[in-house]
C-alpha cells in the first residue's frame, strides 16, 4: 500500500476511513425528528441562523415548548450552542443548495458523490486504483440514476435539522480518523484501520451518525483529547508558531478540547478537565512557566464562547443553558428525568451561590461536582442497575417512556460485546502487575490511565440515571464505548490476538454480518415480532458473541492456542454490533422517518 | 486523461449537472410523493369483506419487560369499481381495559383487488391484563361521498396467550 500525505487526513487511508464512515451513516439517514428534544436544537439552530440565541418570545398566547426548551425573561432559550454553532456552516451550505436544486436530490447527489470517493479510495489503496474507479463510476452512476427515477420530493423538509444531521455524520467520519491516527501513533497501522473503522461501524456510535444528539461530540472531544495527550507525552512535540516560537500545541490541543467541550455539555466538559489535569501535569515531559502559561491561555480563551454564551442565555457565567428552570448543571431536569434521586441540586442554592465572587465559584463546582458523584456511587450499590445498564437488559425495570419502545433500550454488553474481552486484557495485565509490580506501574500507559479517568468521570455523571428511556444504546455514556474499547486494545493480549489472528476475524466478521444480518432479518419479519421483542434478539445474540469473547480471551492468556477462536469471536462480536447497528438503522427505527436515500426508503418499507 | 479519470469526470458532472437541473431551471421535476390521503372520503367503490378475525390474540411478549401485544388480524377486503379515494376505518375496542384505537385505509392508492385493512398493535403493562379472554368491539366502515356504511361491526374474543 502505498501512502501520500494528504493535507487534513494526513495519509490517504485516514481519508478512506472518513469517507467510508460517511457511507455507512448515509445509509440509515432519516429527515425526521427522532427525539423530542431535537427539536428544541432545530428550532434554536434556526433562530441563530437568523442571528440570535433564543427561538422566540413569549406573548402570552403560547410559546415553543419542548423538551430542552427553558424560558428566561420572556424569551425561549435552547441549549447545546456549541453544536449549533459548529452546525452552522452546515446550514448556510444546505440553504444555498435549496436555492439551486431540490434538497433530497442534492443530498442524494453528494451522497453519490461520497460512494465514488470512497470506492476510488479502496481502489487506490488496494492498488487497482484504475479498474475499481472505472467500474464505481458506473456503478454509481446507475444507483444515482434509479434512485432519482423513483426519488419524490421529501415531505417539509427541514434544512436545520438536515444540517445538524450532516455535522453530526461529519463528526462520526472525524471520530473513526481520530482514534485511527491515535491507535496508529500509539501500537501500529493495522490496528489503527481495524480499530479506526470498528470505533463507528461495530460501536454503537454508529446509531447516532446521524441523530443529532450531543453524544457524538462527546465522543469525538474524548478521541482529540486522547490523542493530543497521547502525542503530548513525547518531549519534541512542540510546533513553532508565529511570534511565540516552540509551543507544545498538541498539549494545549487537548485542554482546547475539553475547553470547547464545554460548549456543548458543561458537566462533561468539566470532569473531563479535572482528570485531564490531573493525569496530564503528572505525565508531562515539563511543566515548565512557559508552557502551563500558553496551555493555560488556550484553555482560558476554548472556555470563553462557553462563558459568553452562559451570560447571554441564564445570565450568569457559570450557569449553563441546561441549568435553566430549575435543571441541575449535570443535566436536564425535563429530558427523560427517571427516578425522583435525579435533580437535588436546588435553584436556590445556585442562585445565592452564583452572586458571590471568583471564590465561591470555587466553592460551588466542588459542591456541585460532590453532589453529582454522590448521586452516582449511591446509585453504583445498586446492583440491578448496574446490570440492567451494562449487561443484561431485558429484566431492567425501567418506567416512563412509550410503552413501544420499552425492552429497546439495550445494554452496553448487548450493543458492544465485544468489550467482553476487556475482562482478558485486565486479568493479563494484573497477572503481568503480580510478577513485577514496579516495572508495570512504571510502565503504565498516561494514557490509558486519561482513559480510564475519563471513563469513571462519565460513570460519575451518569450512572445515577441509568439505566433509563430513550437511552436505545445507553447513548448518555457512549464515549465509555470508545474508552473502555480502547483500553482494550491497549492490552498486548488482545492486540496479538487482532493482529496475529486479523485473518481469521475478518472472515468472521464478513460472514457474521453477511449471513447473520440476513437471517435475523427473515426471523424477525417471519415471526412478526415488536419493536422491543426483536432489538431483544440482536440483545440475545450480541451477549452469546460476548461469552464466547470472554471464553476465549481469557484461555488466550495463558494458553497460545487459544488465540485463533478467539479472534474469530471477536470477529463475531463486531459482526453482531454491525448487524444491530444496520437493523436498528434500516429496520427496527424506519419508522421514525423519511429515508433521504429513496432506494432505502423502499427497501425498509418491505421489512 | 486515462479512461478511469475521465470515466470519474463524467460521472460527477453528470450527477452535479442532475441535481442542478431539478433547481429552478426546472428541466427534471420531482415528483411529491402522494401521502394517500388527498380528497379522502370522496368517490364510490363496491367493497366485499372476503374474510375478517374471529379472535384476536393478546400475547405476552418475551422481552422480559412484562408486556402485552395486541395484534388484531388483518381483515381482508375485495375493492372493485373504484372511483375517487374513499376510505375504510378499522376500528377495534377493549371496554373492559379501556382502549380503543383504529386505522385509516385509503383505497385509492393500492387501487382495485385485494386490500389488506390492518391495525396497529397495541402493547400492554402485563399489570393491566388480569383476565384469560376479554370482548373486543370490531368494527369497518367504508367512507364515501355519500356518507357512511358499516360493513360489520361485532363483538370478537380477546384470547390472552402465554
Amino acid at each position: 500500500m502505498t501512502e501520500t500525505d494528504e493535507p487534513i487526513f494526513g495519509d490517504q487511508i485516514a481519508l478512506t476511513l472518513f469517507l467510508g464512515v460517511l457511507c455507512f451513516g448515509m445509509l440509515s439517514w432519516r429527515s425526521d425528528i427522532f427525539i423530542t428534544d431535537n427539536e428544541t436544537l432545530v428550532r434554536t439552530l434556526q433562530a441563530m441562523s437568523e442571528g440570535r440565541l433564543w427561538i422566540e418570545e413569549v406573548d402570552g398566547e403560547g410559546f415553543f415548548d419542548a423538551p430542552g426548551a427553558e424560558v428566561r425573561d420572556g424569551r425561549v432559550y435552547g441549549r447545546n450552542y456549541g453544536q449549533l454553532v459548529l452546525s452552522l456552516p452546515a446550514l448556510f451550505f444546505l440553504q444555498l443548495l435549496d436555492a439551486v436544486a431540490d434538497i433530497r436530490i442534492a443530498l442524494v447527489g453528494i451522497m453519490h458523490l461520497v460512494f465514488l470517493a470512497f470506492l476510488i479510495q479502496v481502489g487506490k489503496l488496494l492498488g487497482r486504483g484504475r479498474q475499481v474507479a472505472l467500474v464505481a463510476s458506473v456503478l454509481v452512476l446507475l444507483s444515482f440514476l434509479w434512485n432519482l427515477t423513483i426519488a419524490t420530493t421529501l415531505h417539509e423538509p427541514r434544512l436545520a435539522l438536515l444540517a445538524l444531521q450532516v455535522t453530526s455524520l461529519l463528526a462520526a467520519g472525524a471520530v473513526a480518523v481520530v482514534f485511527y491516527r491515535l491507535l496508529t501513533y500509539q501500537f501500529q497501522q493495522r490496528i489503527g484501520i481495524i480499530g479506526g473503522a470498528a470505533s463507528v461501524v461495530v460501536l454503537p456510535v454508529g446509531f447516532w451518525a446521524t441523530i443529532p444528539k450531543r453524544h457524538i461530540f462527546s465522543v469525538l472531544a474524548v478521541a482529540l483529547i486522547l490523542y493530543c495527550f497521547a502525542v503530548s507525552r513525547e518531549p519534541d512535540t512542540t510546533r513553532p508558531l508565529p511570534f511565540l516560537g516552540e509551543m507544545p500545541v498538541y498539549r494545549a490541543g487537548a485542554y482546547a478540547t475539553v475547553g470547547l467541550l464545554t460548549w456543548i455539555h458543561a458537566a462533561e466538559g468539566l470532569f473531563l478537565f479535572l482528570v485531564l489535569v490531573v493525569v496530564d501535569v503528572a505525565t508531562a515531559p515539563r511543566n515548565d512557566r512557559r508552557t502551563i502559561a500558553f496551555v493555560g491561555c488556550v484553555f482560558g480563551l476554548a472556555v470563553l464562547p462557553t462563558v459568553v454564551t452562559n451570560v447571554l442565555v441564564t445570565g450568569s457565567p457559570a450557569e449553563p443553558p441546561r441549568t435553566l428552570g430549575g435543571g441541575s448543571f449535570a443535566g436536564p431536569a425535563q429530558e427523560a428525568a427517571a427516578d425522583g434521586a435525579g435533580e437535588e441540586t436546588s435553584t436556590g442554592l445556585l442562585d445565592t451561590l452564583s452572586e458571590l465572587p471568583l471564590v465561591g465559584y470555587g466553592f460551588w463546582l466542588a459542591s456541585t461536582i460532590a453532589s453529582i458523584t454522590g448521586d452516582s456511587l449511591r446509585a453504583a450499590t445498586d446492583g440491578n442497575r448496574l446490570v440492567g445498564t451494562f449487561i443484561r437488559s431485558a429484566d431492567a425495570n425501567i418506567t416512563g417512556g412509550q410503552l413501544a419502545y420499552a425492552g429497546a433500550n439495550l445494554s452496553v454488553l448487548e450493543t458492544a460485546p465485544v468489550l467482553a474481552g476487556l475482562v482478558a486484557g485486565l486479568v493479563a495485565w494484573l497477572a503481568r502487575l503480580r510478577q513485577a509490580p514496579r516495572r508495570v506501574l512504571a510502565g503504565t500507559d498516561p494514557t490509558a490511565v486519561l482513559a480510564a479517568g475519563f471513563i469513571l468521570s462519565f460513570l460519575a455523571i451518569y450512572v445515577s440515571r441509568l439505566p433509563l428511556y430513550v437511552q436505545i444504546t445507553q447513548r448518555y455514556i457512549l464515549p465509555i464505548f470508545l474508552l473502555a474499547f480502547y483500553l482494550l486494545l491497549c492490552s498486548s493480549t488482545l492486540r496479538d490476538i487482532v493482529d496475529q489472528g486479523r485473518l481469521e476475524l475478518l472472515w468472521s466478521y464478513a460472514v457474521g454480518v453477511l449471513v447473520g444480518t440476513q437471517l435475523a432479518v427473515a426471523y424477525v419479519v417471519q415471526q412478526d415480532l415488536a419493536l422491543a421483542e426483536a432489538t431483544q434478539v440482536n440483545a440475545t445474540l450480541s451477549l452469546l458473541t460476548a461469552v464466547l469473547v470472554l471464553v476465549t480471551t481469557l484461555g488466550s492468556v495463558r494458553w497460545r492456542q487459544f488465540e485463533r477462536p478467539a479472534a474469530i469471536a471477536i470477529g463475531l462480536a463486531c459482526a453482531a454490533g454491525t448487524m444491530f447497528l444496520l437493523m436498528a438503522g434500516l429496520q427496527y427505527f424506519a419508522i421514525t422517518g423519511e429515508y433521504i436515500l429513496p432506494v432505502i426508503d423502499r427497501l425498509s418499507a418491505f421489512l | 486523461m486515462d479512461s478511469s479519470r475521465l470515466a470519474v469526470f463524467a460521472v460527477a458532472v453528470l450527477i452535479v449537472g442532475l441535481v442542478l437541473a431539478t433547481g429552478p431551471i426546472g428541466l427534471i421535476t420531482i415528483p411529491t410523493a402522494e401521502s394517500g390521503f388527498e380528497e379522502l372520503g370522496t368517490g364510490n367503490a363496491t367493497v366485499h369483506v372476503t374474510s375478517s378475525p374471529d379472535v384476536i390474540p393478546l400475547r405476552a411478549g418475551d422481552t422480559g419487560q412484562d408486556l402485552y401485544y395486541l395484534d388484531v388480524p388483518p381483515t381482508i377486503v375485495e375493492v372493485r369499481d373504484l372511483q375517487g379515494n374513499p376510505h375504510l376505518n378499522y376500528r377495534v375496542a377493549i371496554p373492559a381495559l379501556g382502549y380503543s384505537t383504529n386505522s385509516v385505509t385509503p383505497l385509492k392508492p393500492r387501487g382495485n383487488g385485494l386490500h389488506h385493512i390492518e391495525i396497529e398493535r397495541g402493547v400492554f403493562n402485563a399489570s393491566r391484563i388480569t383476565e384469560t379472554e376479554y370482548e373486543a368491539e370490531l368494527e369497518l366502515v367504508f367512507h364515501w361521498s355519500g356518507g357512511e356504511r358499516v360493513l360489520f361491526d361485532r363483538t370478537v374474543m380477546v384470547e390472552v396467550r402465554e
